[in-house]
């Protein structure tokens, strides 16, 4: 209904304006054409104009109907600013480094939420799609220049007219920015660090598990760290290198003492079970370092069976990375078997390391038969490093999110575009003022007309 | 014929050209409408080493049609939910195109080293995208639908020259089928090895990266199957050895016979071939050395000393080549004496891998065969592990080299071996739930590994092709500006067009209606006239008069035909100055020497004077001629006393005739009224 209104005052407002210059310019058409500009100016004066209220008035009126569509019309239609404040922002990313897509402030999801977010009943994504343009600022086609400012706009069309426009662009940009934030911000999940399936695992597999939770903070740490290494958190104290390395600590003392004291007590939830699949590894283990032991000596082999006629090379002075004399080579075939043996070999000892751990398990496992106490404290070892491991999350979580919080400066800022009451009211009042000027030229020269009219049948001047 | 008034034409058809004017106005402006288009530009960079040659990361040639590939186009399209029905993928795809933007600084760096007379074909790594879209679809969507191609082309660009290994959930319905338990755990098992190499391969790139969607780096997913692999799957495995659960004894047993059939057959294929690679080995040498062709084979010089030949190049020579379109070959130099070696190492290692692997199927069959002391003996035989040196020691628990009976009689059969047991119901039940709940958790972690991975896709495209420009969308008309001016021309064509038309019907009138003698409506246009107001009720104040020259063929046989007609042509000119006052006046000639006249908004008063001051005109002029004329006239007006109908007015005016003459005769006095 709102809509309908402002259109019919919008119509009202320009038909009496172009039904007043119609007449106005047939008039002057007229006029100029029957008289002498002196006559035609003669009629100008304010005491030959007739009808000089009704001008008045009929222009308040058409003044006062303009102030009410253009009241309707800033009630209809509103605009802001959203600013990308992030620093990847600049460089046309997002925070997360995928490239940013300013087509999905008018996403149907982001419009979804507005709606919720707003509040707006009886209205749907399409409805508020149709009254949205978002346009970027500055720049022109071809121009070498990524925006990151941005204007949203609305318009009330017949389905939204009920709801203010600048409700509708602040619930867009609201729920824009809520999901630029969740979309792209650092996500901690990972560091959501839970120890409800440590149940899961039996005790020889706790370094395993409490190595992966460790790790995780680690990564996460190193991550910011390549990004910041001199960030220092107020909150925290702590800088991304430092929790790397606390990470790391936990590992390498509070896990290994846990580790050590579940291998010298043997301890195991279901031994046979475990000295089954600890069986089965060392079987597979074993199977996995002959292959590569063979594939060692099948290589060795090939060298020597390199026949000496056909192991010539030349020698290549040139530069070390150093930059000092260095006598390179050209390659044969000897040389890619070498360096395939001492993969190979490299592999074998790698493999090696796990059949003596295995091995040294499987006696252990044997070998002990641990009191309850024994569980009992292996249990509080790692209640207490879970504590550890946790606290230590928990401040990953908070330098994370200060450092976030310092670099991305809010990711996005809205800046509504507020308009003064000349602004706002000031087209109306100078169209106001163009009625009354038209319409006093439009009397005074039907004046001219009439009174030269009756002139002419034969009456006198006055 | 009328003055040329162009105003009175237009004020006569103003509502015709009203019409003709918003009607041509409302219709251009929607064909401009219709026309309308927007063009969508975004500048993009490939910023990566090797792009200024034209290769991709990968070192092929870089081909940028890809942004408007059909699997691109049409995936973003799917993204942005539209229908291809009204989106075809080749319409949209017509309306891409990329464009290579000169860099200058390119340009020069190829001239400065081409005039060294060495080659460089750098090529400028900008390009400007644009689409070009329907303008009823607003430029908003224009800009979506490029927006979004380019998300999707540098997710693509990522899959293809960047991260092409995939990690596909290959077992999610493994356990479906007809697979037996340990070929299930078998499958599950590869299928976690081959994402953990994967997955290894992105956590080890150097790229550090964190799917903000899930929260997932690659080295915690690698863990996490990892953690799997080492886990539950090895004790699922050991489970279902040592209980022997199947659902089909024979049916395994029999397939990890053909296996072990199999493995041999190979193994006794591989030993025939490393033989026969040797003797090639050997024979290819030889005969090297006969045709003293190695590179530095021994010789006797002239004194029968010996020395050796040096057949190397001085030259470094590179075969390395690029074809007719630019291709890249990199040209395999590999000697066949090495290519042989390769091949005798390839099928040795096969050679030596099949003797495990049968082994090892042997060791299954002996297991679901309950073939116990096999079993034992596999295990024990598998734990006599040879060490680095080659020698027949064996590694003690702490690493030290023991002697391998050592081993055997401390620990081989009490540690590492283990007996199997038959199956019951029970272990088949945990067996299957196990596979279930790993299944879980694997779906569950392909699931997060693919959005971590698509995640990636789209940041590696971005790292690698940088966005110089957003994307800004123009409009292909200026819909208001084209509309103001077409209103602006269809205003003055239609005024132009009401003139000439207007003009027109007064030419057409000028010849058919219009006596040319006197310039009056001829009989005809006096006719139509009559006719076109008989059926109408004239408005009071409509007068009648009806002239009738008595004399006119006196006149002309004493002035001739021209003077006659000179003082017939003053007479109607007079009644048109008298009695054509208004538009709606009508003066006309009836022929034979008969004029008519309507006049509106007169009397019988007005009119008799009117006729008596013509009477005086004419009278004047007339005498100047030295001729008299006569003539006879009848009037009457519509005023209420007498009929509105004009047939009744003129017999009325006919019936009070009377008669003038004007002229020459001064007796008879100048405009006088004879009767």
């Amino acid at each position: 209904m709102d809509y309908i209104l402002l259109r019919a005052g919008e119509l009202i407002a320009a038909l009496s304006f172009a039904l007043l210059c119609i007449q106005t310019a047939v008039l002057l058409f007229r006029c100029n054409r029957k008289y002498m500009p002196v006559d035609i100016l003669r009629g100008f004066h304010f005491s030959a104009v007739r009808g000089k209220v009704l001008i008045v008035l009929s222009a308040l009126m058409l003044t006062g109907v303009l102030v009410l569509v253009s009241a309707e019309q800033n009630r209809q239609s509103a605009s802001l600013s959203l600013v990308l404040t992030y620093p990847e922002a600049s460089s046309g990313r997002n925070p997360s480094g995928t490239r940013y897509n300013m087509s999905d402030i008018l996403s149907q999801e982001v419009l979804e939420d507005a709606i919720a977010y707003g509040g707006f009943e009886n209205v749907t994504a399409d409805d508020l799609l149709d009254g949205l343009d978002v346009y970027p600022v500055g720049g022109s086609v071809g121009d070498a220049m990524v925006t990151t400012q941005f204007v949203l706009s609305f318009r009330s069309g017949p389905e939204t007219s009920g709801i203010p426009a600048s409700d509708v662009v602040y619930a867009v940009a609201g729920a824009y920015k809520n999901w630029f934030i969740e979309k792209y911000s650092p996500n901690y999940a990972a560091l959501d660090i839970t120890f409800e399936d440590r149940a899961e695992f039996d005790y020889p597999d706790w370094e395993r598990y409490f190595s992966d939770k460790i790790q995780i903070i680690c990564n996460f740490a190193d991550y910011f760290r390549q990004k910041d290494n001199s960030f220092i958190s107020s909150a925290t104290g702590e800088t991304f290198g430092s929790i790397n390395e606390k990470g790391w600590n936990i590992h390498n003392t509070g896990m290994e003492s846990l580790n050590s004291y579940i291998l010298a007590n043997g301890l195991s939830r279901d031994k046979a079970s475990y000295l089954s699949r600890l069986r089965y590894d060392y079987t597979n283990w074993c199977n996995t370092y002959r292959n590569n032991i063979q594939s060692y000596d099948v290589r060795i082999e090939a060298i020597e069976k390199y026949d000496n006629d056909m192991a010539t090379v030349v020698y290549i002075p040139t530069y070390d990375t150093d930059n000092t004399f260095y006598m390179s080579k050209t390659k044969i075939g000897i040389d890619h078997f070498s360096a395939d043996a001492n993969e190979y070999s490299a592999d074998a000892s790698e493999v090696l390391a796990n059949i003596l751990d295995v091995r040294y398990l499987l006696l252990q496992l044997r070998a002990q038969e641990s009191p309850a106490s024994a569980y009992d404290r292996a249990e509080e070892m790692a209640v207490s490093l879970e504590k550890q491991i946790r606290d230590l999350a928990e401040v990953t979580v908070k330098t994370a999110q200060e450092y976030t919080d310092v670099t991305a400066n809010g990711y996005i800022s809205i800046t509504g575009f507020e308009k003064s009451l000349s602004d706002r009211y000031g087209r109306a009042l100078v169209l106001g003022v163009l009625f009354l000027v038209i319409a006093y030229v439009n009397r005074a020269l039907a004046s001219v007309d009439r009174k030269t009219e009756w002139k002419k049948r034969g009456g006198d001047d006055e | 014929m009328n003055k040329f008034q162009p105003i009175q034409y237009i004020r006569k058809y103003a509502l015709v050209l009203i019409l003709f004017f918003v009607l041509l106005t409302c219709a251009f402006r929607m064909l401009l409408g219709s026309m309308q288009s927007y063009t969508a530009v975004s500048v993009i960079n490939y910023s990566y080493d090797g792009a200024e040659n034209g290769r991709a990361p990968d070192g092929t040639p870089l081909d940028v049609t890809g942004i408007y590939s059909s699997n691109v186009v049409s995936q973003a399209l799917r993204n942005l939910g539209l229908p291809q029905s009204q989106f075809p993928v080749d319409v949209i795809r017509s309306s891409v195109t990329v464009e290579q933007i000169e860099d200058e600084s390119v340009t020069a760096v190829n001239e400065a080293v081409n005039s060294d007379g060495e080659t460089s074909e750098l090529q400028p790594t900008e390009y400007m995208l644009s689409y070009t879209g329907s303008g009823s679809y607003g430029a908003d969507l224009t800009r979506s639908i490029l927006d979004e191609i380019l998300d999707v082309y540098f997710a693509d660009f990522s899959r293809q020259y960047l991260n092409s290994t995939s990690v596909v959930n290959s077992t999610s319905q493994v356990n479906q089928g007809s697979f037996d338990y340990i070929e299930q755990v078998e499958l599950i098992s590869d299928g976690l090895e081959s994402a953990v190499n994967s997955l290894s391969e992105r956590a080890s790139s150097g790229t550090p990266f964190y799917s903000v969607q899930t929260g997932y780096s690659f080295h915690e997913l690698v863990n996490e199957f990892s953690s799997l692999q080492e886990t539950r799957i090895s004790s699922l495995f050991a489970y279902i050895l040592r209980h022997r659960v199947t659902k089909d004894p024979a049916a395994l047993l029999d397939k990890y016979e053909q296996r072990l059939q199999s493995f041999q057959f190979e193994q006794e294929q591989d030993r025939a071939r490393v033989s026969e690679v040797e003797g090639i080995i050997d024979a290819y040498v030889e005969k090297l050395r006969e045709s003293n062709n190695t590179a530095q084979s021994q010789v006797l010089d002239q004194d029968g000393n010996a020395q050796r030949n040096n057949n190397v190049l001085g030259d470094v020579e590179t075969p390395n080549y690029t074809t007719e379109n630019d291709s890249w070959v990199a040209y395999d130099q590999t000697t066949e004496y090495e290519q042989l070696l390769q091949n005798w190492i390839s099928i040795s290692d096969a050679y030596n891998r099949s003797i495990v692997e049968a082994g090892y199927c042997q060791y299954v069959i002996d297991c679901f065969s309950g073939n116990l002391p096999a079993v034992l003996q596999y295990q024990i035989d598998v734990s006599q592990i040879t060490n680095l040196s080659g020698n027949d020691a064996v590694l003690g628990v702490s690493g030290e080299t023991v002697n391998p009976e050592t081993i055997q009689a401390q620990l081989s059969s009490d540690v590492y071996t283990e007996d199997t047991v038959p199956c019951t119901q029970a272990d088949i039940d945990y067996v299957e739930q196990e596979i279930e709940d790993i299944l879980g958790s694997l779906n569950r972690l392909y699931a997060i590994t693919a959005a971590t991975d698509a995640e990636y896709n789209e940041y590696l495209g971005a790292r690698y092709i940088e966005v110089l420009a957003s994307s800004q969308v123009t409009a292909g008309l200026n819909v208001p500006l084209y509309t103001a001016l077409g209103a602006f021309l269809f205003l003055v064509v239609g005024c132009l067009g009401v003139i000439i038309l207007g003009r027109a019907g007064d030419i057409l009138e000028y010849i058919a209606f219009t006596d040319h003698t006197y310039r009056l409506p001829n009989r005809v246009a006096c006719d139509r006239y009559i006719q076109k107001h008989s059926e109408k009720v004239l408005p009071s104040g409509m007068g009648y008069l009806f002239f009738q020259i008595s004399n006119q063929k006196e006149i002309n046989r004493r002035l001739g035909r021209s003077g006659g007609d000179e003082v017939m042509a003053y007479f109607a000119m007079q009644l048109k100055e008298f009695f054509r006052r208004g538009d709606g006046d009508f003066v006309g000639y009836n022929g034979s020497g008969q004029f008519m006249a309507f006049v509106q908004k007169t009397d019988a008063e007005d009119l008799q004077s009117s006729l008596s001051h013509l009477n005086l005109v004419l009278g004047d002029f007339y005498a100047g001629r030295d001729v008299t004329v006569e003539y006879s006239v009848g009037f009457a007006v519509a005023d209420g006393r007498e009929s509105h109908r004009i047939r009744t007015l003129i017999g009325a005016a006919m019936q009070q005739r009377k008669t003038y003459r004007a002229g020459a005769s001064k007796e008879d006095s100048n405009g006088r009224e004879k009767e």
